[in-house]
């Protein structure tokens, strides 16, 4: 999925037009944000975020190592 | 989100319970206060926001909870003892929702409480109401749709960098910064633990080149053991083989043979003697012999004679020429040693012949002997058979002994062979000892440096190893989160300048719809002027300045609602939001307000406007049609004294009376204004 810049997808935009946001880099921010949220609306706590990075990185090994396997 | 109505009681100005509707329609969307300054325009600005969100807009921030209690919350309400307290009714996707928010104990942000209608009832959410409204109406944009419109100018001039902010807020890029921050920080932990771990791992390299010399050692021990064991083992074998071979070597055996031959070699020692003895007493006897046949004189003579000349080995004597004589022509030799019982034979032939013969004769011719020497004669024949038969017995029992003697020489010989092989074997013993002991030590030597190599190795192995794997993980880790890092900021760099483009294309479109003769510029912290066409920078009339500051907050506005519609899910899905606007047209000349409310409403759906009484002609004028619920702000002020102050207002074109009673308390209340 591309995101749609709509007209303003130009020649003037000074990084690059498109960002891909299918990559596991996406995935593992955006739950790191959703938490962040839920932190700063105090719907969690601060060391839930921290938790959540160590248990993305976990669940990214194990997929590694699955990957490796198949 | 669109708000319905609202029951406000003990804010601001208001010290009684005032209720209001909210323009819900989307062609009369507009819902309008107006009145006097001090009559409760920012009170019920404030009353949405604080009901919504438990903040007040910045223009009534104070430092202290107590300050803010006292401008936030009616002085008259709370000496009253009466609970200040919000009531909002809101539709959100389809769902009608009603928020209630109290000043209860001393937290500014009170207590709240929020209803969902689910098959035509109110249910309350138990536990989280708070979260759930926040998700609705995000507290980063709540004041960028409830806000002072003045505030709002005062604020861009403050800080230079409030425009960039305002577009982060809106969307959520500072919960993108926090979630970044969050990773940068899990990034530094494991840099410095990877620092820690690679500091440790120096130190280990240093220890593994024990550890792995410790390992060859063990090896080497190994090597030396496994090669040592074969040795010993051969060299026991080999002893075992000498030892059995020593064994079968008969020592005691060789003690008796030597024993047996010392016995035998005395024996013919004896023999010997015994036999010479008899020889000479046989000798003797022959002498003794002789004297009775030849007369005495010869014996003592010839028997001395005879064993001179035994001695001497050769024959003697004129005193017994004639037997001398016979003797040796019967060619016998009478000596000692040659007198083998051969000769003796011969010998005693003779002389029995002549013995006999001349014997016969001589004592017939001289009659000299005597009866006893018959006698003698006759023992003498008994001892010279006596002992000739001893003689012969001896020589027997010499060539017994003699042969026994070789037989045991022999088989001692036999044994000096093997006392050689005994020797050899005793040799090799202890070579192959040496050799077992220098094998032993050896191996010893091993044991000894394998065990010492073995505590090396037990000491460094376990942190060497793990060590490494550690920090392999760890730098797979930062590699990951580095890799999360930069597509953060990707997205954040991607992001704000979709926004940049966004908002100044838009703002460009607002201002070119009025006859603002100026070109927007808006740089990259999103400060936003007007330029002459020649790009030179100028500042508009207060009408256009504030056209240009309303442009970009539409713009916002705009952006939100765009945003709205991404499902990259970083940023906040805020969607359609309600309007609502302090005092924005201060000052401001009609044209302006006409711009102004033109943008406002291709915004948004819902717009609510909050106005002193002197603008709202002019707004009036420009939202012409849009406007769905109108509400007059009026202020009461009670005099002491009991005084009535009247003030007349006019509102389309119909006027109102406002009863005011005094400044000691004052406070406000809300009239709907209807056509009627």
């Amino acid at each position: 999925m591309m995101m749609n810049l709509k007209r303003y997808q130009g020649s003037k935009m000074p990084c690059k037009d498109k960002i891909s946001i299918e990559s596991w880099e996406h995935d593992f921010l955006k739950e790191v944000v959703v938490l962040v949220r839920k932190e700063f609306y105090r719907v969690g706590t601060s060391t839930d975020s921290e938790k959540l990075i160590e248990d993305l990185l976990s669940r990214e090994a194990s997929h590694e190592a699955d990957s490796n396997d198949s | 989100m669109k708000l319905i109505q609202m029951t406000v009681n003990g804010l601001g100005s208001f010290a009684t319970e005032q209720t209001i509707n909210f323009a819900t329609s989307s062609s009369e969307r507009i819902t309008v206060f107006h009145g006097e300054n001090g009559a409760g325009k920012t009170s019920t600005l404030n009353a949405i926001l604080w009901g919504l969100t438990g903040q007040v807009s910045p223009s009534l921030m104070r430092p202290s909870a107590d300050q803010q209690r006292e401008v936030l919350f009616n002085d008259f309400v709370l000496e009253e003892g009466t609970t200040p307290a919000v009531e909002i009714h809101f539709e959100h996707d389809g769902t009608e929702y009603r928020a209630k928010r109290e000043f209860i104990g001393r937290e500014i942000a009170g207590d709240f409480q929020l209803w969902a209608k689910r098959g035509g009832t109110l249910d309350p959410f138990t536990k989280n109401s708070e979260s759930v409204m926040r998700k609705i109406l995000p507290p980063g944009l709540a004041r960028y749709f409830i806000f002072d419109g003045e505030g709002f100018s005062k604020s861009a001039e403050q800080s230079e960098s409030v425009f960039k902010t305002s577009v982060e807020n809106i969307l959520g890029f500072d919960f993108v910064k926090r979630a970044i921050n969050r990773v940068e920080n899990a990034r530094k932990t494991r840099v410095a633990e990877v620092q820690k771990i690679s500091s440790r791992r120096i130190a280990n390299d240093k220890n593994r080149a024990k550890y792995e010399n410790a390992l060859k050692q063990i090896e080497s021990s190994d090597l030396i053991l496994s090669e040592n064991a074969e040795h010993i083992e051969l060299a026991k074998e080999a002893l075992e083989d000498i030892r059995g071979q020593i064994a079968s070597l008969n020592i005691e055996r060789v003690n008796e043979l030597q024993r047996v031959a010392r016995t035998i070699e005395s024996d013919l020692r004896t023999l010997r003697s015994t036999l010479k003895d008899f020889e000479y007493q046989r000798l003797m006897l022959i002498g003794e012999y002789y004297r009775p046949v030849f007369g005495s004189g010869i014996i003592s003579d010839g028997l001395n004679v005879i064993e001179e000349h035994r001695q001497k080995k050769v024959i003697p004597g004129p005193f017994n020429k004639q037997f001398i004589k016979d003797l040796i022509e019967s060619g016998v030799c009478i000596c000692g040693d040659c007198l083998n019982d051969e000769k003796i034979a011969v010998l005693e032939s003779q002389l029995q012949r002549g013995y006999t013969s001349s014997l016969q004769q001589r004592l017939t011719r001289a009659q000299a002997v005597t009866v006893d020497d018959f006698q003698k004669i006759e023992s003498f024949k008994k001892r010279y058979q006596e002992l000739t038969i001893g003689i012969a017995d001896r020589r027997t029992d010499i060539e017994t002994k003699e042969e026994e003697l070789k037989a045991t020489q022999s088989e001692l010989d036999d044994f000096a062979d093997r006392e050689r092989r005994l020797s050899e074997l005793r040799n090799q013993e202890a070579r192959h000892s040496a050799a077992l002991k220098r094998a032993e030590n050896t191996a010893d030597d091993a044991r000894q440096r394998k065990e010492e190599a073995q505590i090396v190795v037990r000491k460094y192995s376990v942190g060497g190893a793990s060590t490494s794997k550690q920090e392999d993980l760890l730098n797979r880790q930062i590699s990951k989160l580095d890799s999360v890092i930069k597509y953060a900021y990707e997205f954040l760099t991607h992001e704000m300048n979709f926004c940049h483009e966004f908002v100044k294309n838009e703002m460009r479109d607002f201002i070119a719809g009025t006859n603002i003769p100026y070109a927007v510029h808006l740089d990259n912290s999103f400060r936003f002027q007007f330029r002459t066409h020649g790009g030179k920078a100028i500042n508009g009339s207060t009408g256009e300045q504030k056209t240009l500051e309303f442009a970009f907050l539409c713009s916002l506005v705009k952006l939100v609602k765009v945003k709205s519609k991404d499902e990259n899910g970083l940023l906040i899905p805020a969607g359609s939001l309600p309007l609502v606007i302090d005092a924005p047209f201060s000052d401001v000349a009609e044209r302006y307000v006409k711009y102004i409310s033109d943008m406002l409403l291709s915004v948004s759906e819902q717009l609510t406007i909050l106005t002193i009484n002197k603008d709202w002609p002019a707004l009036e004028q420009a939202t012409e049609g849009k406007v769905g619920q109108e509400y007059l702000l009026v202020k009461n002020i009670t005099e002491d004294g009991g005084g009535r102050v009247q003030e007349l207002h006019r509102f389309r074109g119909k006027d109102y009376v406002c009863v005011n009673y005094g400044a000691a308390i004052n406070h406000s209340t809300i009239k709907e204004v209807t056509n009627g």
